[in-house]
């Protein structure tokens, strides 16, 4: 798969290169059309070239097939080498990735960390008491843990004489590229005796697909065709499969009694945090493959050389391991290359440079490495430590900008991005180090004015606010958060004079208006009410200048005013005024505040209540004060006394 | 109603402050049987939603005040949902499909058919067609527009428009031609004057005329803006007097310290920092074409007078620029950064 897409993709840019050599021909832009055309000319060899090595490659993947049954298991034992490099002499000519022929066939071989190995087979035995019956060698795993191991290698809780599975149904391993993870699963699998059953990018994974396979093979007693070995299910590279199937599979996994999987599942992914990997991660036991030590990696190089007979340093090898960042797998299908284009010739570090440069990093390079390419000298220094000419630089330059920058989809206009590059190189390139950041400001910006969106929409939801968006914004809002805010003395709320509390009232009924309203937040360990909506962050700017001196609010009159507001909300406005009142009865006579606002609630019930009606009902506003209440009980005739309605609410 | 600018709205046609002329024209036009589309325009607060609220009024009645909120729901022939606020009432409704961007000629379409399909339910009594109220008509797309041609003259007997919007200039012509245009023009300072003094005199707040004078003059015609200033003011003293630093918005004040930092050093720094400052008002839903033409309004004063001209030029195409593309930062910090290199050309020479 890949290798297609990699030779498709490099079809396409010959096919651009070949179109923009003639419109540079034509239009002679930037250079003169000679040298450009040198330029591109060369580089076309070189992708000319690279598309031979893959299609190589290729052919080797084919023939691979057919290879299988004939070749034998490299064993990488000192005194067998001399024998194998017989047989790797007699089949010289047959083709076989080294990658796959010298997998590792035992636990002893396996490259990867050994705590790793040691983990997953720990889990894998874990299966014995379900899956073998053998409950002994649980017993003798869990006497060996220590009590953090424990934890990680618990197993379920006993029901009756059932067996018992693993608390993780699930070994998810992760770890980069050509780290060994794929053959880690495959041979743990069949060390603790079990057939592999392998489901990867290549097949389709659907839901129903994961329902089948994981019927066929876990729920299954056995197989016909494996014999007397359960089955083991390989998920290899997880992470590409859409989310519902990893749905899916997370459910299957919890399942109990008739349901529950009675087979091991392995897991395989590159990225452990892609998002359709979010529910299937707590119920895995994870274990991180990292990139092996390279030490380690080179030793094994040198044994697969010296078996295939190719003639190569320790030092080229290390070279290397460095280049394809210990990948096993292009370490040694670069090593392969080498190997079979040289023919027993000594292969120098420099051609493993070009070789593995040409065929791993232009893959994997990151986009800040692509640009540190254009702007950094230091990149385009040769051996010795000299600047390379300028069209060697625009080569490599060209490279970059087709593989890694071009990313726009103007198919059109792609042609002319390699200049864009080159005359960007030109000019800015420097010696120093360049530090890249993705700006943030953008997105940070587009996070706010979502939000500010959301509040300008919640306040318009209040009647009064009108329709059109710009004139609230632009006059009233800035205002509106002022005139709410008035100068007001702080002290207590019985001492205010007349006119204070009329500004109160004023400002509360502008917010009710508004639909706006203070809220208790907790900044710093210190409760504060704040507008909510938030308004205020919309419409007030860190504004320097005296000119807009604001005052705001003290916490304690916003306090007030949220309350009173809860209360008018909550239709008990009217023992809110007069609690207020009662506690100073000589103010009592000069408040009209409370009654007034009372009747204006009133009347505004009663609209609502007749909006129905055509007409609305005439003027009816003292008729609160006719509703008598008569206290006619108790034990006393010096309590009775008739109490109107109006002083009871006042 | 306890916003000074809610609660003294004239609510009927003969109450109308100013534009007396213009009083007369809108009385006979009610006044007869047929009711022609009307598109009324004229600069933010010069009163265009006061006047079409007391014509509603005089058409239908006091019924017309009883408004409910209505959430409103399209759905786009790519399923997606849409919400938009209107206000109904029994005789009208009322809404901003500016609001909805792209989908705005739909929501148009839905909107005038649904209303327009039922008709008056008295038709005996009460006049024989609705009416659709389109606020910023402006910000309509262009098929928005031509959608709504069609419809006026379709269910033109049962339904009305009136359209409000500032400027005639981005309302296409077969739509100018099938309305009747009534422009409001924005009050002179004496007359803003005068109403100020009347409200605060009803509101019981000393002021000297003086001051009343400053605020009218500040605020460029818009009455709306110079009640709220002046209640803004009355907020914060007991009592109006001269010598009062006149409140202006926030966003305003924020983009005139930008222009200053613009105008004292022109270098990679300030220019980083105005980046932020453009970032802050953009991300507070503020429209770039807002911006460009407060920083201009603010920019212009200081440059020298052969200057001016290829300082609007500049504006002109950057914000063109603005209009064909999509990110307005790019185009605000490039006209930012090709003023300041104008500036130190013709000042430093």
């Amino acid at each position: 798969m890949y290798l297609r897409w990699r030779k498709d993709r490099m079809t396409m840019t010959i096919r651009d290169l070949d179109d923009s050599l003639n419109d540079y021909k034509r239009d002679q832009i930037l250079f003169n059309g000679e040298k450009i055309r040198e330029i591109f000319q060369e580089a076309r060899k070189i992708k000319e070239a690279q598309q031979d090595f893959q299609r190589e490659c290729q052919e080797m993947e084919k023939q691979r097939e057919e290879g299988r049954n004939q070749t034998d298991r490299g064993n990488s034992e000192s005194p067998e080498i001399e024998e194998l490099q017989e047989e790797g002499k007699k089949k010289k000519n047959e083709t076989e990735l080294w990658a796959r022929k010298y997998a590792p066939q035992g636990y002893a071989d396996l490259l990867s960390d050994d705590a790793v190995n040691r983990n997953s087979i720990t889990w894998m035995r874990l299966w014995d008491e379900c899956v073998f019956k053998r409950r002994h060698t649980v017993q003798a795993i869990e006497s060996r843990l220590n009590d953090r191991e424990r934890m990680t290698f618990s197993m379920e809780n006993r029901f009756g004489n059932r067996a018992r599975r693993p608390h993780f149904k699930i070994l998810l391993l992760t770890g980069p590229a050509g780290s060994g993870k794929t053959t880690l699963a495959g041979a743990i699998a069949r060390l603790c005796g079990y057939a592999t059953v392998e489901l990867n990018a290549s097949d389709s994974r659907n839901a129903p697909d994961f329902e089948k396979a994981i019927d066929g093979a876990l729920r299954n007693q056995y197989t016909i065709d494996n014999g007397n070995k359960p089955n083991c299910l390989i998920l290899d590279e997880i992470d590409g499969a859409p989310a519902d199937a990893i749905k899916f599979l997370a459910k299957t996994i919890q399942g109990t009694g008739k349901k529950a999987i009675k087979r091991p599942i392995i897991a395989i992914c590159n990225s452990l945090f892609t998002t359709s990997l979010r529910e299937l991660r707590p119920l895995c036991l994870v274990l991180n493959v990292n990139a092996m030590r390279r030490e380690r990696l080179v030793e094994r190089l040198q044994k697969i050389a010296q078996i295939e007979n190719v003639n190569i340093d320790t030092f080229s090898l290390e070279k290397l391991v460095e280049l394809t960042e210990c990948d096993v797998r292009s370490s040694l299908n670069t090593l392969q290359l080498l190997g079979n284009s040289n023919q027993g010739k000594r292969i120098t570090a420099k051609q493993v440079e070009q070789a593995a440069e040409s065929s791993v990093q232009n893959a994997n390079k990151s986009l800040f490495e692509a640009f540190s390419m254009v702007l950094e000298f230091s990149r385009h220094l040769d051996n010795k430590g000299h600047l390379f000419s300028m069209k060697q630089r625009l080569q490599r330059i060209e490279r970059v900008a087709i593989d890694q920058v071009a990313t726009t989809q103007n198919y059109s206009l792609m042609k002319y991005m390699i200049v864009f590059y080159a005359k960007l190189h030109m000019i800015v390139a420097t010696h120093a180090k360049t530090h890249f950041q993705i700006p943030q400001s953008d997105f940070q910006m587009l996070q706010k004015s979502k939000a500010c969106t959301e509040v300008l929409s919640t306040l318009r939801g209040s009647r009064h606010a009108g329709l059109s968006a710009l004139p609230l914004l632009f006059d009233v809002y800035p205002y509106l958060v002022q005139i709410v805010q008035p100068a007001m003395r702080a002290t207590n709320e019985t001492l205010y004079t007349k006119k204070e509390k009329d500004q109160i009232e004023h400002t509360i009924q502008v917010m009710i208006d508004y639909s706006l309203t203070f809220v208790p937040t907790t900044i710093d360990n210190d409760t504060k009410f704040v507008f909510q909506p938030p308004i205020d962050q919309v419409v007030q700017y860190p504004v320097t200048s005296s000119e807009s001196s604001g005052t705001d609010l003290p916490n304690a009159a916003r306090q007030m005013i949220a309350k009173k507001i809860e209360l008018i909300k909550l239709g008990s406005s009217f023992s809110a005024i007069s609690v207020d009142d009662s506690e100073d009865v000589p103010e009592r006579s000069e408040t009209p505040g409370g009654s007034s606002r009372m009747k204006q609630i009133e009347e505004q019930e009663r609209n609502k209540n007749c909006s129905r009606t055509e007409a609305p009902v005439p003027e009816t506003s003292g008729t609160i004060g006719q509703v008598h209440y008569r206290y006619n009980q108790g034990f006393s005739n010096a309590v009775k006394k008739p109490v109107r309605m109006m002083d009871l609410l006042n | 109603m306890a916003l000074w600018v809610d609660k003294y709205r004239p609510r009927e046609i003969g109450k109308l402050d100013y534009n007396n002329d213009l009083t007369e024209v809108l009385k006979s036009i009610v006044a007869r049987e047929d009711f022609p589309h009307l598109l009324v325009y004229g600069p933010s607060g010069a009163g265009k939603k006061t006047r079409i609220n007391c014509i509603l009024k005089e058409l239908y009645g006091s019924g017309v005040e009883r408004t409910t909120l209505v959430t409103k729901t399209f759905t786009t022939p790519s399923n997606r949902k849409l919400d938009l606020q209107t206000v109904n009432s029994n005789y009208h409704i009322e809404l901003a499909p500016g609001d909805v961007g792209n989908y705005d000629r739909i929501v148009v379409q839905d909107v005038i058919k649904e209303m327009a399909q039922f008709s008056q339910i008295d038709s005996e009594k009460q006049k024989p067609f609705k009416v659709v109220v389109l606020h910023e008509v402006d910000t309509l797309t262009r098929d928005a527009q031509h959608a709504l041609r069609r419809t006026m003259e379709k269910y033109s007997r049962t339904c009305r428009l009136i359209l409000s919007c500032e400027s005639l200039s981005r309302v296409i012509d077969p739509l100018r031609s099938r309305c009747m245009a009534v422009r409001v023009s924005a009050p002179p300072t004496e007359e803003i004057e005068s109403i100020l003094e009347r409200v605060v005199k009803k509101e019981k707040y000393d002021v000297t005329p003086k001051l009343l004078m400053e605020i009218s003059e500040k605020s460029y015609g818009n009455l709306r803006r110079a009640l709220l200033m002046t209640e803004t003011l009355a907020a914060r003293e007991q009592k109006l007097k001269e010598g009062m630093t006149i409140v202006e918005p926030d966003w305003e004040l924020y983009l005139r310290e930008t222009a200053g930092m613009i105008l004292k050093t022109q270098n990679n720094e300030t220019l980083l920092k105005v980046r932020e400052r453009l970032y802050e008002v953009l991300s507070r839903c503020i429209p770039s074409n807002i911006i460009f033409s407060t920083l201009i309004r603010e920019l212009l004063p200081a440059c020298r007078p052969e200057a001016k001209v290829e300082v609007i030029h500049l504006a002109a195409e950057y914000q063109h620029r603005l209009c064909k593309g999509s990110k307005a930062i790019f185009h605000l910090e490039a006209f930012v950064a090709a003023f300041m290199e104008l500036y130190c050309r013709i000042h430093k020479t």
